[in-house]
């Protein structure tokens, strides 16, 4: 159940990797965004919008990260965005 | 939905057998669901990404607060319904939110906590929030949805779900971040919205070009969202109707105030351009067929629903045979009621008695 799930998770986020890179370019120039701090209260009631497990932060890139499916979804000012085209895969590292 | 048939007719098994049939609709129903998820084909009927765009283009100009008329005032109805359930929610999802049209009006007597959801990013940022309530926002899509199973105690959304491709998946979607005993309670456009608009477009588009697109969405009747919400495995469900029309000078400003709203056509099949012979053929017809004093009217129908999420406390139908009195009898029903008060009353009085004894003992 978890391979099928992960592939089709990666090739939906895949398909849109151009707009991905723009919105990661977007993260990276502006500064004043991590002035506003994610709030991880809402980690209580969050979770992956796609494998539905819970999410992890990682407080240096700032982003929400899905393990089970390794994708990483970017929070921009302080706002979480758990949009499935605008997440970013993670390079093939454990677990699969 | 004329579109969306038309394409999911096209295969056709006349002559196959059980088995072969069997596969073929495995196949097909597994592709469709990979394409689907991709969010790239004709089996779906909105192009999301459009929506996006469009509600994005609205945060760009300086006037968007003149085109919001309508959503304020649904927005507000639909806060007046929140503020009418007498209990106290922890978690409120505004699902679609816009600029929080609202969530703004939610107080904190009813509400703890206020979560803000949109697609579109910038349109997100330029939301109001409450004066009272917490609040946070969250970028969400609303075909899928990021919330934990039994986590939110209400799920409000208003005139965004018109938009959503797979409605039956968001519904059971938003079913199971519910809690037990939790209310979904929403408005979307309903299908007689813009009918005069659809009109107009047809008979002129039919008159000078030979031929019809689909230049109004198609949007959800009643039954149909009684039966979706059903499906969705609510309960109680309530649903009425509630239609406004709007008066405009013309066709033109009508069509450029739903563009301000970010109503603009974003089906898979539309048209990208619009001729202006067209246009002006359907002004003409327009105001020929509905006009009044005042100017050319734009309904729009909008259906609220509110639905529960099933828990053993809420009210049931009575057990079968539990009834006392007969159909038969209803037409003296004046007879029946005095009979049974009279005796409840002797009753009554023969009670306290009754009563007595055991508390004696």
């Amino acid at each position: 159940m978890a391979l099928p799930l992960t592939r089709i998770c990666r090739a939906i986020i895949q398909t849109t990797r151009r707009s991905t890179q723009l919105s990661s370019l977007y993260c990276t120039q502006s500064s004043e965004d991590r002035k506003k701090q994610f709030d991880k209260s809402l980690l209580e009631i969050l979770v992956c919008p796609l494998c539905k497990e819970p999410l992890r932060y990682d407080e240096q890139k700032n982003e929400l990260i899905s393990d089970k499916i390794g994708v990483a979804y970017p929070i921009v000012n302080g706002i979480p965005n758990l949009v499935p085209q605008d997440a970013r895969v993670l390079k093939e590292s454990t677990g699969s | 939905m004329m579109s969306f048939i038309t394409h999911l007719t096209i295969p056709k098994f006349g002559g196959i057998g059980n088995a072969t049939r069997c596969l073929a609709c495995a196949f097909l129903s597994t592709t469709s669901v990979t394409k689907a998820r991709t969010g790239e084909t004709i089996m779906n009927v909105f192009d999301r990404r459009a929506k996006r765009l469009h509600r994005d283009r609205t945060t760009a100009m300086s006037d968007y607060k003149v085109y919001e008329y309508l959503k304020e005032e649904f927005g507000y109805r639909l806060s007046d319904r929140v503020l009418d359930i007498k209990r106290e929610f922890n978690h409120l999802v505004d699902l679609g939110c816009g600029r929080g049209y609202v969530s703004k009006h939610l107080l904190k007597d009813s509400v703890k906590q206020i979560y803000q959801c949109e697609f579109s990013e910038k349109m997100l940022i330029q939301s109001e929030v409450s004066s009272e309530v917490p609040t946070q926002r969250i970028v969400v899509d609303e075909e899928h949805l990021p919330f934990k199973d039994n986590s939110l105690d209400i799920v409000v959304s208003s005139l965004s779900l018109h938009w959503v491709n797979d409605l039956p998946g968001c519904f059971k979607q938003v079913h199971n971040a519910l809690k037990q005993d939790g209310v979904f309670l929403g408005c979307l456009f309903g299908g007689d919205t813009l009918y005069e608009l659809r009109v107009a477009l047809q008979l002129a588009e039919q008159e000078i070009e030979g031929g019809l697109s689909a230049h109004v969405s198609p949007f959800t009747s009643v039954q149909d969202l009684g039966n979706l919400l059903n499906r969705a495995g609510f309960t109680m469900l309530t649903i009425d109707i509630d239609e406004m029309v709007v008066t405009y000078p013309s066709i033109r400003e009508l069509m450029y105030d739903l563009k301000g709203m970010a109503e603009s056509n974003c089906a898979w099949s539309r048209k990208t351009h619009l001729k202006r012979k067209v246009i002006e053929a359907a002004d003409v017809i327009y105001k020929d067929m509905y006009s009044n004093d005042q100017g050319v009217p734009a309904t729009f129908q909008v259906i609220y629903f509110i639905g529960w999420k099933p828990h053993p406390s809420q009210q049931k139908p009575a057990q079968r045979g539990s009834g006392q009195i007969s159909f038969k009898d209803l037409g003296n029903l004046d007879e029946i009621t005095k009979k049974i008060d009279l005796e409840s009353m002797k009753t009554d009085d023969s009670d306290p008695n009754n009563d007595k004894g055991p508390g004696k003992s």
